[in-house]
């Protein structure tokens, strides 16, 4: 049994008047040990499925369609007690800026003895302590307020957190955005160890194909609310089949080959507000043809992982024309 | 805002509504004071206990409030919004001097002070709509005064000064129209404030004995202990006093929704 | 150390303020037409001589600023002046008043603070369900209303129909217990106590729910709020933190409160009878008795004033992200 099922999830907000569609039958799982990359841009849905898996979704959004199991566990039937119950001691969240995340007018060892005493620990000082080093800060910081830490060490204060109960579910949602490189190489470095130490599951958002790629053994990668392509990471970086990948590639420089140009994918992401019969990334799309503009395509199983184009039998010839910058620029 | 224009035509149109001069006082058949008359088709409202026309007394009234109402708003907010704009643009010692004076009369309580001010003057309508400017302005400087120093940093207000605007200029063509809505939502509080206050004042006996207001209904109840038995001279003025403030107040609370996005429903 | 700077500046201003009002009052109260002494000279009491004595025993002929220096002398050294009404020390007069006027508007404001925090929070926790929008058009109500017309309707209905209450003062003379409730130190007081405070809760109540009620709808929407409920905790506990969270803005307008409930305290006084600096103000104006109105205003500015001090200093340990510049 996979650790973490998620079933055809689709999850609208109601903003004003209008309803958008953030996440459309989104389904993946995630076994015990593995990291899965879920990359995008921002409005993509990362947040979004980030916040239907832990049940924090805001009050106007809705959760239309779909079902998320965790261990067993279907959430999305859970009462809100069994839910408070699983939340941190099954998964845990590390938020996108952890500036904000920390109460203010509480000591940082207090908000560590509350989470305790939620979960019916009395005396978890100790394990704070040593969280604390294993994230690379002083112990004495566990008197300070939180706002006189920096952003960095906030945002280790977090993820010392999320790991007060060991997890087997540990989502990060941008957790690097914002750090400087050394800081970074930390936080990476100790994701990196929770999965060894301890094998758990660990869902990683970020737009940083680079540091994705780092850390995740899978990747799935999200447009316009939907999975358009997912594998392992290896395929899909090595050999993506959806354009949106490929333009994504290109856009990071490759230290392989300074020379390269890095590619700009044109145009903006989709608006949801409105249901759509076709490809979302067809607007956008060099290699769109009609049929991309008229059906959605379905995602399958192509040549060693799963993607949602049309035409992904004929990846390799897109890739090969994906890595000239001409290909990309629009007739303005 | 409806009853507020409601209020306004009746005020504008008063000598034409009232059925009666508020002033005269009636006699009964057998020439005795109609006084303390309970509500019938004759007096709609009732008698107060000088025998006067408590509907009439109530339109009148509406005269009072409204001009003390709208003119002490208008000041209200044209001291305030001076104050705060000059201190917040210029900083510095103007801003350090002009602030201190502003939390001294922070400093005064406002009811007692302003018994004290009518009372050395005469009290007359003209000295309650001084008294009440005089000290009301302090809430607007303030928060017009928050709104310009963020303002300030602007890039447009940066752009205007490279462009070599002078800073009266800036001052009052550039931020002005910015903060006009922060303004116009404390002359609809301002309104509410100053009817409020000119009818605490009328109550403690220091109103303007030659015009009637509601506050004044009120303390002529009050004195003559008319209230104990005549609900009909006590619950129409403070039921009108109250709609108008209440209007006030929503027109300042939609003002204020405007202004300030986050409140809005999500 | 930085706190201990800007506590000192802050006493500073203070003292800077409070010099400003005692000038200002004290200027005021000079340019009356007439001086004191007619009060005298209206009553054809005494003759001109005598009153240009009684006028020197005053230090009324000497020079302005010789004048303004005593007075503030004199309050220094506590000496209020006499009052003319009572032909007693100002001091005198003004002390016991004192002490029920605080009673009353101290009880009124605690009550109304703490109500007013707790249904707030409440409303704002609940926003957009149907018990918000009806409570927070409620409370606009008795904001709206004139204090004293609370107070008379009260009177009307609790003391004249129903007869529950007392109509007005602080105490019945001779009350003579009649139940064994009646017996308990304090009832009498209670009793004439609470139709004013009642009155007062009810006009005071709505500024610090409104502002506790918008304060919340700001904090739910913070980061902390949603990740508080990430780690598990409970639903009542995340409550308390944005509570906790919330309540600084009604403590800044503590201070702007307490201006305010002077104001109130003056009517309500007036309206109960109740003996305190209210009242005493009033009827020092009307009577023309400065000294002891002046003394009454002076009071009253002063206790405003102070408490703006305590509440700037209270905040800082509040909200411990307040800088002290």
């Amino acid at each position: 049994m996979s650790l973490l099922d998620v079933r055809d999830l689709t999850v609208s907000y109601r903003s004003g008047g209008t309803s958008v569609q953030a996440l459309s039958q989104v389904s993946f799982s995630l076994e015990r040990g593995e990291a899965l990359g879920v990359v995008g841009e921002s409005g993509c849905g990362k947040s979004t499925l980030a916040k239907a898996i832990l049940a924090l979704l805001p009050r106007n959004a809705r959760i239309a369609n779909g079902a998320v199991v965790l261990d067993g566990t279907e959430l999305s039937k859970a009462s809100a007690e069994e839910l408070r119950q699983l939340r941190w001691t099954a998964m845990a969240y590390v938020t996108q800026s952890a500036m904000d995340s920390l109460n203010p007018v509480a000591r940082i060892l207090d908000q560590f003895a509350q989470t305790g005493r939620a979960h019916g620990e009395k005396d978890i000082r100790s394990r704070a302590e040593a969280l604390m080093r294993d994230v690379g800060l002083d112990a004495r910081w566990l008197k300070s307020f939180p706002h006189e830490l920096s952003g960095g060490m906030r945002q280790r204060v977090i993820i010392a957190l999320s790991l007060l109960f060991e997890p087997p579910l540990l989502i990060a949602d941008e957790p690097t955005t914002g750090l400087d490189v050394i800081v970074q190489r930390q936080v990476l470095d100790l994701l990196r160890r929770v999965r060894a130490d301890y094998g758990a599951g660990v869902i990683f958002i970020s737009h940083d194909i680079a540091v994705i790629a780092e850390l995740c053994s899978s990747v799935a990668v999200m447009y316009g609310g939907r999975i358009v392509e997912k594998g392992s990471i290896i395929d899909v970086l090595e050999q993506p089949q959806h354009p949106y990948t490929m333009g994504l590639k290109q856009a990071f420089p490759d230290m392989r080959d300074a020379r390269r140009a890095l590619i700009n994918i044109p145009g903006s992401p989709p608006a949801l507000d409105r249901p759509v019969e076709s490809c979302l990334f067809a607007p956008r799309c060099p290699f769109a043809q009609d049929v991309c503009r008229t059906q959605p395509p379905p995602l399958r199983e192509v040549a060693g992982h799963e993607v949602a184009c049309h035409f992904a039998e004929k990846a390799p010839e897109f890739r090969s024309r994906a890595a000239d910058p001409i290909t990309w620029a629009r007739p303005e | 805002m409806l009853i507020l224009v409601v209020f306004t035509l009746v005020a504008l149109a008063a000598p034409l509504l009232a059925p009666y001069d508020p002033q005269l006082i009636h006699r009964m058949p057998d020439n005795s004071v109609a006084q303390l008359l309970p509500p019938s088709s004759r007096f709609w409202l009732g008698t107060t206990y000088y025998g006067r026309d408590v509907l009439s007394q109530l339109i009148y009234g509406s005269r009072v409030a409204m001009i003390v109402g709208i003119v002490s708003a208008f000041f209200i907010t044209a001291i305030g919004t001076n104050v705060g704009l000059i201190a917040g643009y210029f900083g510095g010692w103007i801003d350090t001097v002009l602030m201190r004076i502003t939390d001294v009369v922070f400093g005064i309580p406002f009811l007692p002070f302003s018994v004290v001010l009518v009372a050395l003057l005469r009290p007359s309508l003209s000295n309650i709509i001084l008294t009440i400017s005089c000290l009301l302005w302090r809430t607007t400087a303030r928060v017009i005064r928050a709104q310009v120093l963020s303002l300030r940093e602007r890039p447009f207000i940066k752009a205007a000064k490279v462009a070599g605007a002078g800073s009266l200029r800036i001052m009052y063509v550039h931020i002005l129209p910015n903060v006009l809505p922060m303004s116009l939502l404390y002359v609809a509080l301002g309104i509410g404030w100053a009817v409020l206050a000119e009818a605490s004042l009328s109550f403690l006996g220091f109103g303007d004995p030659n015009m009637l207001s509601w506050g004044e209904i009120l303390y002529q109840a009050y004195l003559t202990g008319s209230f104990r038995s005549s609900w009909w001279v006590v619950v129409p003025p403070g039921i009108c006093i109250a709609l108008l403030v209440a209007s006030a107040f929503m027109i300042g609370r939609e003002a204020e929704t405007i202004v300030n996005p986050r409140l809005r429903n999500p | 150390m930085k706190l201990w700077r800007y506590i000192g500046g802050r006493l500073l201003q203070t003292a800077v303020t409070l010099l400003a009002v005692l000038t200002l009052m004290w200027g005021m109260f000079r340019l009356i037409p007439g001086d004191p002494t007619t009060v005298f000279l209206g009553s054809g009491e005494l003759p001109p001589d005598a009153l240009a004595a009684l006028r020197h025993s005053w230090g009324l002929d000497a020079p302005l600023y010789q004048q303004y220096l005593d007075y503030l002398h004199n309050l220094l050294t506590g000496n209020l002046g006499m009052s003319f009404y009572y032909r007693r020390p100002v001091l005198d007069v003004l002390l016991p008043m004192l002490w029920n006027t605080v009673l009353l508007m101290g009880v009124a404001i605690v009550l109304a603070t703490l109500i007013g925090v707790v249904v707030g929070a409440y409303l704002g926790w609940k926003r957009g369900q149907r018990i918000e929008t009806i409570g927070s058009l409620l409370v606009l109500i008795p904001r709206s209303l004139p204090i004293f017309w609370i107070g008379i309707m009260l009177l009307m209905i609790f003391s004249y129909w129903l007869g529950w209450f007392p109509i007005g003062g602080l105490r019945t003379p001779a009350f003579i217990p009649e139940t064994p409730i009646q017996e308990l130190p304090g009832y009498d007081l209670a009793q004439h106590m609470f139709l004013p405070v009642l009155t007062s809760v009810i006009y005071f109540v709505s500024d610090p729910l409104m502002i506790m009620r918008t304060s919340m709808l700001e904090v739910i929407e913070e980061d902390f709020i949603m990740f508080a409920r990430a780690r598990g905790l409970r639903e009542g506990t995340v409550r308390t933190m944005a509570r906790r969270n919330a309540i600084g803005p009604v403590l800044t307008y503590l201070a702007i409160m307490v201006s305010f409930a002077f104001g109130g305290q003056v009517l309500v006084e007036v309206l109960f009878s109740w003996p305190g600096m209210g009242s005493l103000m009033v009827n020092s104006v009307a009577q023309r008795d400065y000294p002891v109105a002046q003394a009454a205003f002076f009071l009253m500015a002063v206790i405003t004033i102070l408490l703006n001090l305590l509440i700037d200093v209270l905040y800082v340990f509040i909200d411990p992200r307040v800088h002290y510049d």
